[in-house]
């Protein structure tokens, strides 16, 4: 259960810019400086909150055969996010931070963890994310996004299969399968034939090809 | 609704609860490991996420599907159900300056010649390039910003190519189609 997990005592930081996500649709970019606070469950490091500033883009568009749907999504990081998945990896970029150093830089280490345990807080109840449970072999990652409006923004990436969540936009990619929903449009792109629906309030700018 | 357009629909919400069953093996994970040595195990809670987010697209769908349109592989077919009749979009006031930009962004013989690479499918800048011959980065730049601006082109930001909207596919159509009808009309 999500309650069971924990922060660990130990504040990281970045030693330089990285990316900790690349695939055809999916980036996340860490800029140096950004702070990370492992999560714990029974003493196994099970992810990471970021503090610090980065970027996240999700190219949310679907290809059909008459065009294509969509645009990127992209989103400065600045506001703490969680990353659920194997860390082993990730941290080999980042080093135990020197107290004196956060202070010289203005930051509290309580601070850190003030904002690392809100977010932490944000999940309880979550139903997407309170029994995820991770296993050593495991790839997958899940990505929650804390954002201005007290919403979380969810981004679930196994292999090469993607749902994001956001305010606005849903988007599922499964090989040639994928589903987007904005709000102007509902797309759905399966093996080469696609469903398209505007909403109403935009219909007037349809145009028919076949007529 | 036709007999063919029932069938086409039936397929459709069949297609779809597969999908919705690929995405609940995503997220239980058990049908993964088996089939790429993988395991991740969300929970039922992930399952239940995904069937919500299914369940919102699939609401989408169904909810305004009447008064929308439908692509089938042979093009657009459109339900005015619940919509406008065609006297009523006639009062519609037209926005003549944004289909002067829109025009305007097919007026260049490059941009067209973009548009139709990219009826093929998707390109990288240096693909462009290649197929259109004789034209340096920088002007193919500056007609890519053109053409995304008014919505003819979007590009991928991760890997970076450039895709053809349905608006852009259907602007390039139109202006063969009427190209064809000038044509026509000086043989006569």
């Amino acid at each position: 259960m999500w309650r069971n997990y924990e922060l660990d005592d130990k504040v990281l930081e970045l030693d330089e810019d990285m990316t900790l996500y690349r695939s055809d649709k999916v980036l996340v970019n860490l800029n140096k400086g950004t702070r990370a606070i492992v999560v714990k469950r029974k003493d196994r490091m099970e992810g990471l909150v970021f503090l610090g500033h980065g970027r996240l883009i999700v190219d949310t568009i679907v290809e059909t055969e008459n065009g294509a749907l969509g645009k990127p999504t992209e989103r400065e990081l600045s506001d703490p996010f969680l990353m659920l998945g194997p860390v082993e990896d990730t941290l080999q970029h980042f080093k135990e931070a020197n107290k004196e150093d956060l202070q010289r830089n203005g930051v509290k280490a309580e601070d850190l963890f003030d904002k690392a345990q809100n977010l932490v807080d944000k999940l309880q109840g979550r139903r997407a994310l309170c029994s995820f449970s991770c296993h050593n072999e495991q790839k997958g990652l899940v990505f929650a996004f804390a954002t201005d409006e007290d919403r979380l923004d969810v981004l679930v990436l196994n292999d090469s299969r993607i749902v994001f969540k956001s305010k606005g936009v849903s988007f599922v990619s499964i090989g040639n399968h994928s589903v987007l929903k904005n709000t102007d449009q509902v797309v759905l792109a399966t093996n080469g034939r696609s469903v398209f629906v505007r909403r109403p309030s935009h219909h007037n700018q349809v145009c028919c090809l076949c007529c | 609704m036709s007999e063919d357009l029932k069938e086409e629909m039936r397929k459709l919400k069949e297609e779809m609860a597969g999908l919705k069953d690929q995405l609940k093996d995503m997220a239980a994970g058990e049908g993964v490991a088996k089939r790429r040595g993988l395991y991740i195990d969300m929970g039922n809670s992930v399952q239940d996420y995904v069937d919500d987010v299914m369940q919102g697209v699939a609401e989408g769908v169904h909810g305004e599907l009447d008064k929308s349109i439908f692509i089938g592989p042979g093009g657009f077919r459109i339900w005015r159900r619940g919509g406008p009749h065609r006297d009523e979009e006639e009062e519609v006031e037209v926005n003549f300056e944004k289909i002067a930009k829109a025009m305007s962004a097919l007026g260049e013989e490059h941009r067209l010649k973009i548009l139709r690479a990219l009826m093929s499918g998707g390109r990288y800048i240096n693909e462009l390039q290649e197929e259109l011959g004789g034209i340096t980065t920088s002007t193919l730049s500056s007609h890519l910003d053109v053409l995304e601006e008014v919505g003819f082109v979007v590009q991928e930001k991760v890997r970076g190519r450039y895709l053809v909207t349905m608006p852009g596919r259907t602007a390039y159509k139109m202006a063969r189609k009427v190209v064809r009808f000038l044509e026509a009309g000086s043989e006569e």
